[in-house]
């Protein structure tokens, strides 16, 4: 740990961030989303075109993406711990909210337990966040690409077991892997796309603000400690290891939620929905986002599906592009798209070039 | 007995392949500490370019000698890896960024040309209200040079040597290049699954009842005759440099060994492993693009199992996964088959993080 | 000094170029998004034989070649496309009598060769029909999606088509794993689905399943079991819905035979790794192996079958065995794919059959996306099931408001459709009567000629 890392690990808010409180630009973005499906600025985007079902579906797949990213971002970005587990949590919040709240009495592909669809939620996104904080607890005491092999494995393990049905236990009713139908809980007096949105929307704004309330008290300076130094956390008093479990618990609960979000917009859920391609595509919405950055998520998720659509008529390289902007990312932008503008400020080049231009424009009046 | 017999034949068969790319992980883990994720995708590439060398001209390859098709493709999994660790890898652990941004401004400048020419702006820059068309040579030509000096600049001002050594960028930077070759290979050779005939494909023999197959033979064979020669190469003088790298690279330096060059010589082994077991895996199966995606995550778990470090005990490893699933799949119900290795990494690495290395300990990194 | 003013230099440059391109934003008035059909003049040179479509801008393409032909089909028409039709159905342009029919299909990943058949397929017929002056004064547009066999894909394809492209039904869509994703939305739009469905329909009013399902192509395959004298049945299956049907079908059909069932073993999906179950279906010593696995795995089996020197009767369902191509026996030596059946939907694509020595015309003429394909057969099963759309088409009589068109589909029942290349279809009301293809063939690889022969007729399974 070098004194010069430390500035930019704890970046200073600029006067103009200061002056608009943080609570409030949040609540402005969350407003402007909510009410976006009547305003029709984005039509020219086709792809975001909020006032028909194909925008709307799509912005909803951005917020779902958003919602596991904001977690995946706790994990990766403040507590350092990298956890591969989230496909399989995010199919676990598939296909509890859908096993849960489907009715008893249909066919096996949509037979269920007939839970109410706002207790089958939080009970699946608890059960997520224990699976993980359990989880967390051994897996706390491996390093870096260990946790990251144990973790990966356990999302395929999640996987396989929602595959193996029946055969693991009676009780699962996943319907193997052809596939679960899931029950559409229907916002009322809203239709169907539009009652996903608001949900998807409603659970992003939930996420965020829990986001923005723990990392910007005395847990997200603790996670970025035991981030960065980690070792040395005890003698100050911090047990690292709570704060890592706690950091898988709360990633893995929105994994689940977005999960959840994810199969109200898509009805259907199969086991290989929730591969490593997955894994693929959250990574690259926390990277190109930017890592523990607040709006890095919901920039990165709105990249990808944009980037993914546009590149429908050419799919072929949609993993080449996701590929290179992987490597890119890693390679010259570590801190994502969202400081993209700072670092071209802050470039030695543009600096030059700055002073010159000063110098050439340098007439004093 | 018979058929338990052909089940473990079978099962050391596959297991062979694991071992392989276990052994491939290990070497460039050992000497660079970059936990390859693209380790298979890149043995893919070389056992694809086997077989369109090899190939029957009617279905879309050379046509030359299937030895001389192995060793060309097997040579050039080497270069392939050590052009990777040149390009890719050396820029982030603190040497110079000039190579890749050299090559990166001239394959992106002659690609613009080319493109830009021929084509015009790519179709996922149809929002971008420019012409349909090429542009003139000379707009191209212009385009072309900008682009060439902005990646130029960008590559040797951005990229930077990691602040500290972590394996999340890495591993990160493996997955974006395991999904852009998986892309690559879909571009030039098509996603249909193609049969590779070496020149034991189909023959078999029997063994008192048992009728094994010489694929079979063959594969296990060289598993060995591989897992050998590396144990002999860490004895040689590269080999102990290798190993003395990873036990403590800052010493190892400061005793004067070349970090880069062994990193270098890591990566053009480990592919050329790689390469191997890819070339085996999918002239006894079947070759397509998936064919890297299963072995990967097997791969690791082997590796897992030698705690990283070991050789003996990634192939063992590898092996003993490779039995058991078959062994499961054939002695209980074929549907358990996938949850073996996955089981096996979880517990594993939670009860005994070391693996089957003697040296039971967690890598600190 | 001199590095650093080129640095200087460059970065002006491109800020000059960025300039220059956003100015032309403002000119160019969003040129990027496609012009109404409306006001594009007819192009000349593209009246009778349409050009072949790129991949990478199939509507456009397709709406271009329409006009001039309706102008031709007008004429002769009294009354213009959708004459008998109440107001504005989506999909339906009666000012320039085009009928847009959307279809999504995987030209990417695993399922691409079966993909790039089935889109050929149906362009073909649509380009017949077109290039005959349409039906009832109506010609047609074909928009096309790449799925890659993917949920979100899938689902984000059908919205597109039906919001954007106003599709007014869904013709050939294949049957995939992901396809239940997307009843909701059709569901919600009201817009047809006439395909190759699989998993089966569930009683949805708005999908129409064109052909038999995989549960009646495995009894069959065993129908054919019993006949060639075999006594003791094994199944192979995928562990999803695949698996899941051809485990019915040997439930099903081996009781009604006497066989014993001894052996149902599973493969997990996009794996190679076969040689368990395979050891244990030889284990078991059935004489008869009814497979429900995609291509590859297929491949896969005939070829350990073979090495292992064991050789049952082995039967699949059209799609996986590639019945009439080379998808699936073109990966196993060829010993080993000697003998291999596959249940038949339709005519195999070398019949003589007048219907398609008609489309095998076609097909080799055809140079459009798909051409390469080396599943013909692909191509010859959504070629019918459109020429049968366009059949239930023209019964419509003008009048395209989806009322008429799930009445008058669900009375062919009494009146059904024959294409000679494929089963009768009789579509009826539901419940179960979606469902409209019935009965099967069963056709034998001959690894020397490399062809299939029918060895089998169209028949339903025996009960």
């Amino acid at each position: 740990m070098t004194d010069q890392a430390l500035p930019s690990l704890y970046p200073q808010k600029s006067s103009l961030r200061k002056a608009v409180p943080e609570w409030a630009s949040t609540f402005a973005v969350f407003l402007f989303l909510a009410f976006l499906p009547w305003m029709h600025i984005f039509g020219w985007t086709d792809i975001f075109d909020s006032s028909n079902n194909f925008g709307r579906g799509n912005l909803a797949f951005v917020f779902a993406f958003a919602i596991a990213g904001v977690g995946f971002n706790l994990l990766v970005g403040y507590s350092g711990t990298l956890g591969l587990a989230i496909a399989g949590l995010f199919a676990l919040g598939a296909y509890g909210t859908a096993v849960l709240s489907a009715p008893s009495d249909a066919r096996e592909a949509l037979a269920g337990y007939d839970w109410p669809f706002f207790v089958a939620l939080p009970v699946i996104c608890i059960a997520a966040a224990i699976i993980g904080f359990l989880v967390g607890f051994p897996a706390a005491r491996l390093k870096g690409f260990f946790l990251a092999i144990a973790t990966l494995a356990l999302g395929e393990l999640i996987v396989t077991i929602i595959r193996l049905d029946e055969k693991v236990w009676d009780g699962l009713k996943t319907n193997g892997g052809t596939g679960k139908q899931v029950p559409q809980f229907r916002v009322p007096g809203l239709d169907r796309i539009l009652s996903v949105y608001m949900l998807s929307l409603g659970a992003l704004f939930i996420t965020m603000v829990a986001y923005v309330v723990l990392t910007n008290r005395r847990l997200g300076r603790t996670l970025k400690a035991v981030r960065d130094i980690d070792i040395a956390t005890g003698p100050l008093g911090i047990s690292s290891t709570y704060y890592k479990l706690l950091a898988f618990g709360i990633s893995a609960f929105a994994a689940a939620l977005a999960g959840a979000m994810w199969a109200q917009n898509s009805s259907f859920a199969n086991p290989s929905a929730f591969r490593t391609r997955l894994l693929v595509f959250l990574l690259v919405v926390l990277i190109v986002g930017g890592v523990s950055r607040k709006w890095g998520p919901l920039i990165g998720a709105i990249f990808f599906v944009f980037l993914r659509q546009k590149l429908q008529d050419t799919q072929k390289l949609l993993f080449l592009i996701l590929g290179i902007t992987l490597i890119l990312a890693v390679l010259i932008l570590p801190n994502g798209i969202a400081v993209l503008p700072k670092q071209i400020r802050d470039s030695r080049w543009v600096k030059d070039l700055q002073r010159r231009l000063g110098n050439l424009t340098d007439f004093s009046l | 007995m018979d058929q338990l017999l052909q089940q473990i034949v079978a099962g050391l068969e596959s297991g062979s392949s694991y071992s392989l790319i276990g052994l491939a992980i290990v070497v460039i883990m050992k000497s660079t500490d970059v936990p390859n994720f693209a380790m298979a995708e890149m043995g893919l590439v070389a056992a694809f370019m086997a077989w369109f060398l090899s190939g029957d001209p009617a279905l879309g390859g050379v046509g030359w000698p299937f030895w001389l098709a192995i060793v060309l493709a097997l040579a050039f999994a080497a270069v392939f890896g050590a052009i990777t660790q040149f390009l890719l890898v050396r820029p982030l652990t603190g040497l110079s960024n000039q190579p890749l941004a050299v090559c990166a401004s001239i394959g992106l400048g002659y690609a613009s040309v080319f493109f830009l020419n021929k084509e015009g702006l790519p179709t996922f820059f149809d929002w971008f209200p420019v012409t349909d068309e090429g542009f003139p040579l000379w707009v191209a030509t212009i385009m072309a040079v900008v682009t060439v000096a902005l990646t130029y600049l960008m590559i040797r001002y951005w990229v930077k040597p990691l602040s500290k050594v972590d394996h999340f960028p890495l591993l990160l930077l493996t997955i974006g290049l395991n999904f852009a070759l998986g892309s690559v290979i879909e571009n030039l050779w098509g996603s249909t699954p193609k049969r590779f005939d070496a020149p034991w494909s189909g023959e078999t023999f029997d063994l008192g009842n048992t009728r094994i197959g010489w694929d079979q033979v063959v594969t296990i064979g060289v598993g060995i005759a591989i897992a050998i020669a590396m144990a002999l190469f860490f004895w040689s003088k590269w080999g102990v440099r290798m190993r003395a790298i990873a036990e403590d690279g800052h010493t190892a330096r400061l005793l004067g060994i070349n970090a880069g060059r062994v990193s270098l010589i890591a990566w053009a082994i480990g592919t050329f492993v790689a390469g191997a077991a890819m070339i085996l895996n999918t002239s006894s199966t079947v070759l397509e693009l998936g064919s890297a995606e299963g072995l990967i995550l097997k791969g690791f778990i082997a590796a897992v199992l030698g705690g990283f470090t070991s050789l003996g005990g990634t192939f063992a490893g590898g092996l003993l996964i490779g039995v058991g699933e078959a062994l499961a799949g054939g002695q209980i119900s074929t549907s358990l088959q996938p949850t073996i290795a996955l089981l096996v990494v979880v517990v594993v690495l939670l009860v005994a993080p070391g693996g089957f290395s003697r040296t039971a300990r967690t890598r600190e990194v | 000094m001199m590095s650093k003013l080129l640095k200087v230099l460059a970065l002006l440059f491109a800020v000059a170029l960025v300039a220059a391109a956003c100015g032309n934003d403002d000119d160019d008035d969003g040129g990027a998004a496609p012009a109404p059909e409306a006001t594009e003049a007819p192009a000349p040179e593209a009246t009778e034989a349409p050009a072949p479509a790129e991949e990478d801008m199939p509507e456009e393409d397709m709406a271009e070649e329409d006009m001039p032909e309706e102008d031709m089909a007008e004429e002769d028409m009294p009354e213009g496309c959708g004459y008998a039709t109440d107001g504005d159905v989506r999909g339906v342009d009666k000012e320039n009598g085009v009928i847009t029919i959307g279809s999504s299909q995987p030209f990417t990943g695993r399922a691409a060769v079966a993909g790039e058949g089935l889109i050929a397929g149906i362009i073909i017929a649509v380009e017949e029909v077109n290039a005959n002056g349409g039906i009832d004064g109506c010609t047609f547009e074909l928009v096309w999606e790449d799925d890659r066999f993917e949920i979100e894909q899938m689902v984000t394809n059908v919205r597109k088509m039906i919001e954007q492209d106003n599709v007014w039904a869904f013709v050939g869509t294949a049957g995939s794993q992901a396809i239940p994703s997307t009843y909701p939305d059709i569901e919600a739009a009201g817009t047809p689905l006439w395909g190759p469905v699989s998993p089966a329909d569930q009683d949805i009013q708005e999908v129409y399943l064109t052909n038999p399902t995989r549960t009646e192509q495995g009894r069959i395959c065993i129908d054919h079991f019993a006949e060639q004298g075999a006594t003791k049945v094994a199944a192979i299956g995928q562990d999803n819905e695949l698996g899941e049907e051809a485990f019915n079908a040997i439930e099903m059909q081996a009781p009604v035979h006497g066989m014993e069932i001894v052996a149902k073993e599973e493969v997990e999906v996009l794996s190679d790794a076969v040689a368990p179950a395979v050891l244990s279906v030889i284990d078991s010593g059935a004489d008869a192996v009814l497979t429900a696995l995609d291509g590859t795995q297929n491949g896969l089996v005939l070829d350990q079958f073979h090495e292992a020197g064991f050789d049952p009767l082995v039967c699949s369902d059209q799609g996986s065995a590639g019945a009439g191509g080379q998808t699936t026996v073109g990966l196993a030596v060829p010993e080993a794919a000697d003998g291999y059946l596959g249940a038949l939907q339709g005519a195999l694509p070398d019949s003589d059959m007048d219907f398609v020595q008609h489309w095998l015309g076609m097909w080799e003429a055809y140079d459009g996306p798909g051409a390469e394909s080396l599943a013909p057969n692909f191509s010859l099963q959504t070629y019918s099931i459109s020429r049968a759309f366009f059949e239930l088409f023209d019964r419509l009589d003008g009048d395209y408001s989806y009322e008429n068109f799930h009445a008058t589909a669900e009375a062919m029942v009494d009146d059904p459709i024959l294409i000679p290349a494929m089963p009768v279809l009789a579509c009826g009301p539901l419940p179960g009567g979606h469902g409209c293809a019935s009965g099967a063939g069963i056709s034998e690889y001959d690894a020397e000629t490399m062809t299939w022969t029918q060895v089998r007729d169209f028949l339903p399974p025996a009960s």
